[in-house]
């Protein structure tokens, strides 16, 4: 319930006063209209938003009545007696009543066929309003076929105008009483359960949102059959745009308060949007009811005031904790269902599951004993959950099982070793299970002891407690590198890796496999802290890895990924394809080709050519290696090996220029990525740029930019040092923001990070003639007139780099138009077409340059050569698979141009149009807003609509005011 | 005493027989609320028509002025129904509660509806500043459920406005009432 506002007569009036004019209004106009409200009346705009949502709810009963019918006692209507006739049915006993009707059992009186129905009736003082719910409801049922949804056989009106409906009559209890009459346990409810989620999925899956799910809806036959019944209040959330074209906003999908309030969502309680969401909500009470025997607020006065009051703020209580002295119900709670229950009964919608599907695939993990989704940041949390579900291996007590018990280590030992060494390896079990019992949730889903600070504890135990046992703390010490590196966090085990390796050396020797896997490792966690070493290490370790194959196969492959990985970044282009390719070959032949280690290794090999940009080589890599992924791993999403691999053939996909096909692949795995890590993991960092890139290349500016930026904070977040990926980041965002036309501020950043890129003696060559590339664009938009000379060294060494070269030559040209030069333009831009190998030059890169030759000719007055330059443009803006936005703002703006020179203004205004909406999110104000806002002035002049065109012209000429471009410049003139 | 009101001026032959109207509506409904237990039904459409009726039938009205008398009707029932209400709620406070614990369910349901009357009745007051023919309508619609039609001939708006009216004026009070 939101807090009764104040009487205030003077808010009021204008309240009432704005209030009559949106109800004024079409419905769908309303949503629009409450966007363009006025700021002084922003603190009404909440309350509007209300109302109007009220406004469209035709089930809202709030004085729906006047105070004698069923207010003041109960209505005396509807008096239908057994034995009545309605429509082709007779009454032969009320099976119940609620709020909006009463339902019958009844039997056709033709006699044909001779089964009995419920026939459902409305309230006769609902009039019409019923009416047309019931044939709403009628319609909805009738495209839902689902075993465990209750049928409609078929649906009328009486000759009095009284609408029927006769649907399938289910014999059998509500959830709840049949839970309780046959006494089932916890298992047996969620199983049950179940089949409600079942049937709900199939509804929703036709955008059809129950809204008034409570255990009296949700029947159970004596077989044990689920029938979801009564959509009397279901909507459809169907996304069909409105008659005037424009998509349906959020107004039109409003429902007020429920039917019922026990079950009610907060946002059915605040009278807000509903969604899919909300159903999962009410399942989330339906179910706390079915394991605890009761609601999940404790409502102190007993009135429907409070308790609305307790939905919109309240915490739900953990479910473990409302069992009373039932501790045996209070254990089966703890964890899991306490997690998913918390989770289904989130406030925001947004926080809750997704879908109901996902609240029955946890459901179903936990059935499983796997590890259930809902608790996102715990890694801590799978290990346990493994260890649980290996309980029983954990009794066999041999050491590698117990490696793999602790979630911690691989393969570290030999099976054969395992035997001799039974005592120490009961002394690892025994300091395994002490580190994970300091894990134990100190209470339900809070407290959360991170995987992380684990290891980092288990690191110190081992020091303090097992120094003097040296082959002990050496495994121990690996297993607890390892797991650092699982988290891909693996700096932090390189001291306890150090102190592992040293003992393990001495007391194992150098060929020994926790000896090789620990330097492995040991060599991953100072890769970007001290790549001289690591090289050292890796180079001594590898022919020791290939010596101890077949079984150090893994150790060996890890190696050379990782000496790869050094080589790379000391731009030891086809070395460091060597070794990869030697890793591929070693995993294909000791592990084989469907080996999450092969497959991973191919898709670094893919990564590795992406760096170099080797296009073909990048995009043929990836997709060997997502296709054996899905291939072995697409049953068991989310799964970090597949989804590291979806993530490199998404950014093949992007690189190959083809964003849209990337965007879809580099959401799901930046979802899943989440999934498995949580929200503020490395992987999760890497996913987001990858989507970001993905989006920008699609033209998706704005939401790319805001992703981007999410990603940088969270970076610096996450890495507390300046490491390559804070440039790699930083690097990006400046990339968007140059190419967004943000050039303060793409300066100003470019200026904080230009100059560790630039000493760095690491960077590759290609990244530092990049950014130089990059800030001359940047100078150019400013309008330094000497923008495109680059130092003569930077041009020399661009000859290697053909695709970086185009770009000089982009600036260049950009330059060039913009200096009013158009003939120089048209000259620099068709050399890049001509000597850039078709490889080099994308074709977003392609359609921009003909963007500018389109331009120049209009600027020279040669509307044939525009014309063709503009439309090759907008054909390779197509094939690069670009939406129209700021990222073909000159083929937009020179298209309307081209438009208006031919008498063709509702053309140019189509054109330009999108293109102000997209300056007005991305970079608003700005004086190429100016000019996109000034050629559509012009195209609505040229329609004779001189008003929008004064008011846009005017605006238009404020934000070029500043300009420096002399091009700019010129068009402003021309303007005012 | 019955609420104060402004109202649209009317013909003084109502304005004159309001105390009679008063009187007639409190007797009546007081002897449908005594013939009747917890549940009764107060019917106060029914209520008004009868008023009426009868005080034509004993001539203190003329069936010309039948549209002015609903207007008048519907506030005399307001008021009525609001010290029904009022004394209903002291009753379940006082000496009624033994009877409210045992169907706890059914007097919630009650409780809650006379919370919503009574709110309403306050909120209506501030609304009475602002827009006094939005009052009347709700008046005449919620107190004295009266049909649209009815409404529209009394204030003398086609039955659209009265929709229209209606409409705003729940919207309002709902905000109002933070619902």
């Amino acid at each position: 319930m939101r807090a009764p506002t104040p009487p205030d007569p003077e808010r009021l009036r204008r309240v009432n006063a704005l209030l009559e004019e949106a109800l004024a209004l079409p419905p769908h106009e309303r949503e629009a209209w409450l966007q363009r409200l006025h700021v002084s009346e922003a603190p009404l705009a909440s309350s509007l938003a209300a109302m109007l949502a009220r406004a469209a709810v035709e089930t809202d009963t709030f004085m729906r009545l006047p105070v004698g019918w069923g207010t003041l006692g109960e209505p005396a209507e509807d008096d239908d007696q057994p034995g009545d006739v309605i429509g082709p049915y007779r009454l032969l006993r009320e099976l119940g009543s609620g709020g909006m009707g009463h339902v019958w059992l009844a039997r056709r009186i033709d006699g044909t066929p001779q089964r009995q129905v419920a026939l459902k009736l409305p309230c006769t003082s609902w009039g019409a309003g019923l009416a047309r719910r019931m044939r709403l409801e009628s319609e909805i049922l009738a495209s839902l076929e689902h075993p465990r949804i209750a049928r409609l056989y078929e649906a009328g009106t009486t000759p009095e105008g009284r609408p029927w409906m006769a649907m399938e009559h289910v014999a059998g209890l509500s959830i709840d009483e049949y839970c309780r009459s046959r006494q089932l346990g916890v298992t047996e409810r969620v199983r049950l359960f179940l089949q409600v989620t079942d049937a709900l999925a199939h509804a929703h899956a036709r955008l059809i949102v129950h809204r008034d799910l409570k255990p009296n809806n949700i029947l159970v036959t004596f077989d044990g059959e689920v029938r979801l019944l009564d959509f009397g209040v279901a909507k459809l959330l169907d996304e069909e745009p409105t008659a005037s074209g424009a998509p349906r906003t959020n107004l039109t999908h409003q429902i007020g308060r429920a039917v019922t309030p026990d079950y009610a969502s907060p946002e059915q309680v605040a009278g807000k949007p509903v969604s899919v969401a909300t159903d999962v909500y009410s399942l989330g009470v339906v179910l706390y009811e079915l394991l605890t025997g009761q609601r999940p607020y404790r409502v102190g006065r007993a009135s429907a005031a409070a308790l609305e009051e307790a939905i919109l703020a309240a915490d739900v209580r953990l479910a473990s904790h409302c069992c009373g002295h039932d501790r045996a119900l209070a254990r089966a709670l703890r964890g899991d269902l306490d997690t998913i229950l918390a989770k289904a009964l989130r406030k925001k919608p947004a926080d809750r599951y997704g879908t109901v599907e996902s609240l029955a695939a946890d459901l179903q993990r936990h059935l499983d004993g796997q590890p259930v989704l809902a608790i996102a940041p715990s890694r801590r949390y799978r290990s346990l959950k493994f260890l649980k579900r290996n309980r029983w291996v954990l009794a066999s007590a041999s050491a590698v099982t117990l490696s793999i018990v602790a979630g911690l280590g691989g393969a570290l030992w030999q099976a054969s070793q395992a035997r001799e060494e039974a005592a120490r390896a009961e002394q690892v079990k025994e300091f395994i299970a002490s580190v994970l019992r300091q894990a134990q949730p100190r209470a339900g889903v809070g407290g959360v002891v991170t995987a992380s600070e684990l290891l980092t504890s288990a690191a110190e135990r081992i020091e303090r407690e097992l120094a003097d046992n040296p082959r002990m703390a050496a495994e121990l010490g690996v297993i607890v590198g390892h797991g650092f590196s699982e988290l891909g966090e693996p700096n932090k085990g390189e001291a306890p890796l150090r102190a592992a390796v040293e003992r393990a050396e001495r007391s194992y020797g150098r060929l020994h496999p926790v000896t090789i896997h620990g330097k492995a490792l040991l060599a991953e966690s100072i890769n970007d802290t001290d790549m001289a070493q690591a090289e050292r290490l890796l180079n001594e370790l590898v022919p020791d890895a290939i010596a101890g194959l077949p079984a150090t196969a893994e150790d060996a492959a890890f190696a050379l990924r990782s000496l790869s990985y050094v080589l790379a970044k000391r731009n030891q282009e086809e070395p460091s394809y060597a070794a990869l390719r030697q890793a591929i070959e070693l995993c294909e032949r000791h592990l084989g080709p469907w080996h999450s280690e092969t497959i991973h290794t191919i898709g670094l090999l893919s990564n590795t050519y992406g760096r170099f940009e080797r296009r073909a080589e990048q995009l043929e890599a990836a997709t060997l290696s997502v296709e054996r992924a899905r291939a072995v791993f697409a049953k068991q999403r989310p799964h970090a090996i597949l989804a590291i691999a979806e993530r490199n053939y998404g950014v093949a996909l992007r690189t190959s220029g083809q964003p849209a096909d990337a965007e879809p692949v580099l959401r799901r795995v930046l979802m899943e990525q989440r999934a498995l890590e949580g929200g503020s993991s490395y992987r999760v960092l890497v996913a987001m740029l990858q989507l970001a890139r993905a989006l920008f290349d699609m033209g998706r500016a704005h939401d790319a930019l805001q992703l981007m930026r999410d990603s940088v904070a969270l970076e610096a977040l996450i890495n507390p040092t300046d490491t390559e990926d804070r440039r790699t980041f930083a690097n990006e965002l400046v990339n968007m923001l140059t190419l967004t036309r943000r050039t303060a501020e793409a300066l100003a950043l470019d200026s904080h990070t230009q100059t560790i890129t630039l000493a760095d003696a690491t960077e590759s060559e290609s990244r530092v003639l990049r950014r130089q590339v990059q800030r001359a664009m940047l100078r150019a938009q400013r309008g330094d007139s000497d923008a495109d000379t680059l130092p003569p060294d930077t041009f020399q060494r661009l000859t290697a780099h053909p695709p970086i070269k185009a770009e000089a030559g982009m600036v260049s040209t950009f330059h060039a138009r913009m200096q009013r030069r158009p003939e120089d333009a048209i000259r620099e831009a068709e050399r890049v077409i001509e000597q850039t190998p078709a490889t080099a030059l994308r074709p977003m890169q392609h359609g921009w340059l003909q963007a500018q030759i389109g331009s120049a000719w209009l600027d020279l007055g040669d509307i044939r050569q525009a014309a063709l330059a503009l439309e090759r443009s907008r054909e390779l803006y197509t094939q690069a698979q670009v939406e129209p936005g700021v990222r073909m703002s000159d083929v937009l703006v020179a298209q309307a141009r081209l438009a208006l020179l031919t008498r063709k203004p509702a053309q140019a205004e189509s054109l330009v149009l999108p293109l102000v909406s997209a300056w007005e999110d991305v970079n608003p104000g700005s004086v190429w807003h100016g000019e996109a806002l000034l050629w559509l002035a012009r195209a609505e002049a040229a329609q004779g609509r001189t008003a929008a065109a004064q008011t846009h012209r005017r605006a238009a000429l404020a934000m070029l005011a500043p300009a420096r471009l002399p091009a700019l410049r010129q068009l402003a003139a021309s303007g005012s | 005493m019955p609420v104060e009101h402004t109202h649209p001026p009317v013909h003084e032959s109502v304005q004159a027989l309001f105390p009679a109207m008063y009187a007639e509506l409190r007797r009546l409904a007081r002897s449908r609320l005594a013939s009747g237990g917890r549940h009764t039904l107060l019917d106060t459409s029914a209520l008004v028509h009868e008023a009426f009726l009868r005080m034509q039938r004993e001539g203190g009205v003329a069936l010309k002025d039948r549209d002015h008398f609903m207007a008048y009707a519907a506030t005399t029932m307001r008021s009525i129904v609001i010290d029904f209400v009022r004394r209903r709620s002291a009753d379940r406070r006082g000496g009624g509660a033994e009877h409210v614990t045992l169907d706890t369910r059914a007097a919630e349901m009650l409780g809650a509806s006379d919370d919503e009357i009574l709110s309403v009745h306050t909120a209506l007051e501030t609304l009475e500043k602002v827009d006094a023919r939005l009052v009347r309508v709700v008046e005449m619609r919620y107190f004295a459920g009266l049909t649209e039609t009815e409404i529209g001939a009394a204030l003398g708006i086609t039955d659209r406005t009265v929709r229209r009216d209606w409409e705003r004026a729940r919207l309002l009070l709902a905000d109002m009432l933070g619902r």
